[in-house]
């Protein structure tokens, strides 16, 4: 089927297009040269004055995986609230701050979103996380596997093992568990936890494997580097959410030495211990860090008023936080020599000092980093709000008027404490189509996303323009996925299946020898296993394998 | 699929919820048979005769066209459809679901109770909980609450209690195993490992020790009923045990408590494991989860939000688990059909049916065939077909094989055409 989009305001930042209008030419899932004037057109969309840009893009969500399906177990009074009944061309569910799969994949797409990255797949729960993405419909999606807290690397770390001997292993789990990329979650702290400690900085030792967070994390660093990975070493640092932590972020950039490395939800690694409260906002510092630091990205994490649900592999800090959980549960999993997850519902209120400073916080790292190349948007669903709440987002960022508004029904003494006020940028659809679009597909290294170039996916959203940018950014006149029409007005008119990113990096395969002693010896898994292969992958229902090309430096 | 005599490792064992997946197998055209590492319930389990029953309709054989025929028939008359057992796999549960919304039914798993008390602590107020690789190597202190364990996962005990613990502080320690519950599952425990302590007492009282425990674990002086005061020094043995150990585990069989208190005890468990956490590093681990308990959960959970018992009747799905019950829905005659899914066993659909109809998935059973108003013979999955299944820590999902070739079937297969049809 050969689809006209006529005459759409394109915003394209990939091929330096901001507001041209221009034809977009659809055939076979891809977007086309304009045929020859002989050519029937099978369907022609009239979009004058329309906004165009690619599919949305989003770096950083929790969506699938065992603790994402703990948090949907743990709060049915919130699904309670939000059902979802079947309807044509869509399955049942239940919504809210962890929507059900079908839900989740529909409500993305509602708002023009294509593809959606789970950033915390633990090896031992590959299956299911790639289970349950395969029941989201519409999304692509893909996985960044976690490492650094399993016992296999810290012992070869603690025995000095070559980095060859760890850039191996850090392979083969990315091809064991059908990975895009890498995740450390606060390194060493998560085994830490396991033996009883309860803090662990950048430099303090684990206290069985004598190693320090900052040694895994640059093991972890140079090991992406040398696999070449499309996407850097995705981090979740050390003390998040503890007052002080933002010069643990700054030791941090500054640990890996000009390496590429991708900081994820800043937002809550970004507090002072200045003030009265001894809570204070880092984001001024480390945004002028991160704009004289051309290796490091960024999302934010930014957090919303409201009930939600963070869900985590911190156990360490998770187990912290428990005490202010609301309502009042928790759970915390120690998980198979592997990880672990920390599940704890949070209700984040606009008069609570600490809340509204985050909130303030999140805002000035966006306002304050000047590339938009770098920072992404996320929530880092659902821990900071639901992703629903991204069109929200998008026009505190787009609109200054809007952003103060909303900000004088803060807590009074957060505001006095923010530079939020003074800052007066304001995102253009330009900016928010390369940090939603352009920018998260170059960071994960798929070349035929986040841009509307001959030869790209399909993947186009077209938007009414309105001044209120939420409510634009909240019901698009079209979205098309792979040249499908999915959603036209808020309705979903489709529902494929899409395919899975992943990377197949090259290793040494002598690390399997190892690793089948160390199987044999401490899991309860045969190594065999243990791996998820293609054919099993594809059997969970997903239309194809998309992998990304590694380029080993 | 294999036509001819063949050994094959590392097969994943469907039949409980370890899932363990380092048995040998000889296989023979439509025969397999476990020549290494098989439990009792693995040996038997592969070695069920596969039969080369129909599909029938009311004891009638029919064409598999027709026997869906008369399915989606009754699924389009009933008012509330309940689609239970559920004892598949991954894929199957995925076929239930998607009927299940199609239908209106409402849908349960054969151990929906104890599903639903684990799941109901969970909910109200979370939960410490550990892995079995975890507790194979971190694991310094194991207390057995109400079960030895073997009984639920016969293997439990030589997979993860038996070696030493392999890393840590712990490393190379002998593991100390401690054992509070009836007298006779005492004895059964003493057959498989020398506990370090053990605490005898009924059901009905574990309560009670559960409270003492507690207290004594907190430091605080705990108090027994009189006819009781006499484990008064055991319990303080095991707080001290507790207390001083690296990392201790809490485990309990939820099917094997009394189910009007199981919730209660899990929830008093639970207590327990979040107060030692205070000083020392403690967790929980719920064993049972076979017949894919904990596939069906999780798989439930993610589609709907909700681990089992919800009800598609009105649209949406509703989650009332104590409505929900497959007991509930049919002692109060509410159900007006039943899908009855046990591809593991041809165990029969709970009894007392008020005559509403009844359509089975099963493994080939001429006696299943003569109870249904429609029958279906499918493949079990891990012997007759490949699949997925999620191991009873609700973490570990691991790969099942075909082992043997028939012609069955899948439970999914079936499912799927029946909803392709509503």
């Amino acid at each position: 089927m050969l689809i006209k989009l006529t005459n759409g305001t394109i915003f394209d930042p990939v091929h330096r297009l901001d507001g041209e209008q221009r034809n977009i030419f659809m055939e076979n899932g891809r977007i086309i040269r304009a045929p020859a004037s002989t050519r029937k057109i099978d369907r022609e969309y009239d979009i004058s004055g329309h906004v165009v840009m690619a599919g949305g893009i989003d770096i950083h969500t929790h969506i699938g995986g065992g603790k994402v399906n703990i948090a949907r177990i743990l709060l049915p009074e919130d699904h309670q609230r939000d059902p979802v009944a079947p309807s044509p061309h869509r399955r049942g569910g239940s919504g809210h701050v962890v929507p059900s799969t079908f839900v989740t994949g529909h409500r993305y797409a509602e708002m023009g979103f294509t593809a959606c990255f789970e950033p915390a797949m633990l090896p031992a729960n590959a299956r299911q996380a790639h289970m349950e993405m395969a029941d989201i419909p519409i999304v692509d999606a893909g996985a960044y596997v976690l490492m650094g807290n399993d016992d296999f690397l810290l012992q070869l770390l603690s025995q000095g093992a070559d980095q060859s001997l760890i850039t191996d292993y850090v392979a083969w789990t990315i091809r064991a568990t059908q990975a895009l990329g890498v995740k450390v979650v606060n390194p060493g702290g998560i085994s830490a936890f396991k033996f009883n400690q309860r803090r662990l900085d950048l430099d303090e030792q684990h206290a069985v494997y004598s190693i320090t967070p900052r040694s895994i994390l640059q093991s972890l660093c140079t090991a992406v580097h040398e696999l070449g990975l499309p996407h850097p070493l995705h981090v979740h640092g050390c003390n998040l959410g503890i007052p002080g932590n933002d010069v643990t972020t700054l030791d941090t950039i500054a640990a890996v030495d000009g390496l590429r490395m991708h900081l994820t939800h800043v937002q809550f690694h970004a507090y002072g211990k200045e003030g009265d409260r001894k809570f204070s906002s880092g984001a001024a510092r480390i945004a002028e860090r991160i704009n004289g630091s051309p290796n490091i990205s960024l999302d934010v994490g930014q957090i919303m008023f409201g009930q939600t649900i963070t869900a985590s592999g911190d156990t360490m800090l998770q187990h912290r936080e428990a005490k202010h959980a609301h309502p009042k549960k928790t759970v915390i999993m120690d998980i198979e020599c592997d990880a672990g997850c920390g599940i704890v519902p949070f209700l984040y209120r606009d008069k609570n000092y600490v809340n509204a400073l985050q909130w303030c916080i999140g805002l000035e790292l966006y306002l304050l980093i000047n590339d938009p190349w770098r920072i992404f948007l996320t929530t880092d669903h659902p821990n900071g709000a639901p992703f629903t709440s991204y069109p929200h987002l998008i026009r505190l960022l787009m609109d200054r008027e809007f952003r103060l508004e909303m900000l004088a029904a803060l807590h009074p003494a957060a505001r006095a404490h923010s530079i939020l006020s003074s800052l007066t940028r304001e995102y253009s659809l330009y900016e928010i189509a390369i940090m939603t679009r352009a920018a998260p597909a170059r960071s994960l290294g798929l070349h035929d996303r986040g841009h509307l170039g001959v030869g790209a996916a399909a993947d186009v959203v077209v938007y009414r323009p309105r001044k209120n940018r939420e409510e634009m950014f909240s019901r698009p006149r079209f979205v098309f996925k792979d040249g499908k029409l999915v959603v036209q007005d808020g309705r979903i008119t489709d529902s494929p299946a899409g395919v899975v990113h992943r990377v197949t990096p090259e290793f040494d395969g002598s690390i399997e020898r190892r690793l089948q002693r160390y199987f044999e010896k401490f899991h309860t898994v045969r190594l065999g296993n243990f791996r998820l292969g293609d054919d099993e992958l594809l059997g969970y229902g997903r239309t194809a394998l998309s992998t990304h090309p590694c380029r080993p430096g | 699929m294999t036509q001819t005599y063949a050994t094959v490792k590392d097969v994943t064992c469907p039949f409980c919820g370890l899932l363990c997946d380092d048995l040998t197998v000889q296989t023979n055209g439509p025969s397999a048979k476990v020549v290494q590492n098989g439990c009792a319930w693995a040996v038997a389990g592969f070695a069920q005769q596969p039969g080369t029953a129909s599909a029938s309709i009311q004891g009638r054989p029919c064409t598999v066209d027709l026997a869906i025929q008369r399915a989606v028939q009754i699924l389009i008359g009933a008012n509330q459809p309940l689609i239970a057992g559920l004892a598949t796999d991954a894929a199957g549960c995925r076929a239930a679901m998607a009927l299940a919304e199609k239908a209106g039914a409402a849908v349960d798993h054969l151990h929906g109770n104890a599903i639903s008390s684990n799941a109901v602590v969970m909910q109200r107020r979370g939960w410490i909980m550990t892995t079995l690789t975890e507790v194979r190597n971190r694991a310094d202190l194991v207390v057995l609450f109400g079960t030895d364990g073997d009984s639920v996962n016969p293997r439990f005990i030589e997979r993860c209690l038996r070696p030493r613990p392999g890393m840590g502080r712990n490393r190379n320690r002998p593991r100390k195993v401690v054992f509070i519950g009836e007298a006779a599952e005492a004895r059964a425990l003493k057959r498989a490992l020398p506990a370090a302590l053990t605490i005898t007492c009924r059901k009905q009282n574990q309560l009670d020790l559960l409270a003492a425990l507690r207290a004594l674990a907190n430091g605080q002086p705990g108090s027994l009923p009189r006819s009781l005061a006499g484990k008064l020094p055991s319990l303080k043995r095991l707080a001290e045990l507790l207390r001083s150990a690296n990392y201790s585990v809490c485990a309990w069989a939820p099917g094997q408590l009394l189910p009007d208190q199981a919730d209660i005890v899990i929830e008093s468990i639970c207590g327990l494991v979040t107060a030692l956490n205070e000083h020392t590093r403690a967790a929980g681990l719920a064993l049972g989860g076979s017949d894919g308990a904990v596939t069906a959960m999780n798989v439930c959970a993610w589609q709907t939000g909700y681990p089992l018992r919800v009800n598609f009747a009105g649209g949406a799905p509703e989650y009332i688990p104590s409505r929900n019950a497959t007991d509930a829905l049919l002692q109060r005659r509410e159900a007006d059909a039943l899908v009855w899914i046990s591809t593991f066993h041809p165990l029969p659909p709970p009894g007392g049916l008020h005559n509403i109809p009844r359509i089975v998935l099963a493994p080939p059973s001429r006696k299943l065939a003569g109870l249904a108003d429609v029958y279906f013979p499918v493949s079990t999955p891990g012997v007759d077909a490949g699949g997925t299944m999620f191991r009873l820590d609700s973490v570990v999902g691991l790969p099942l094989r075909q082992v043997r070739s028939t012609s069955l079937p899948s439970a999914a297969e079936i499912l799927n055409r029946i909803s392709g049809k509503i």
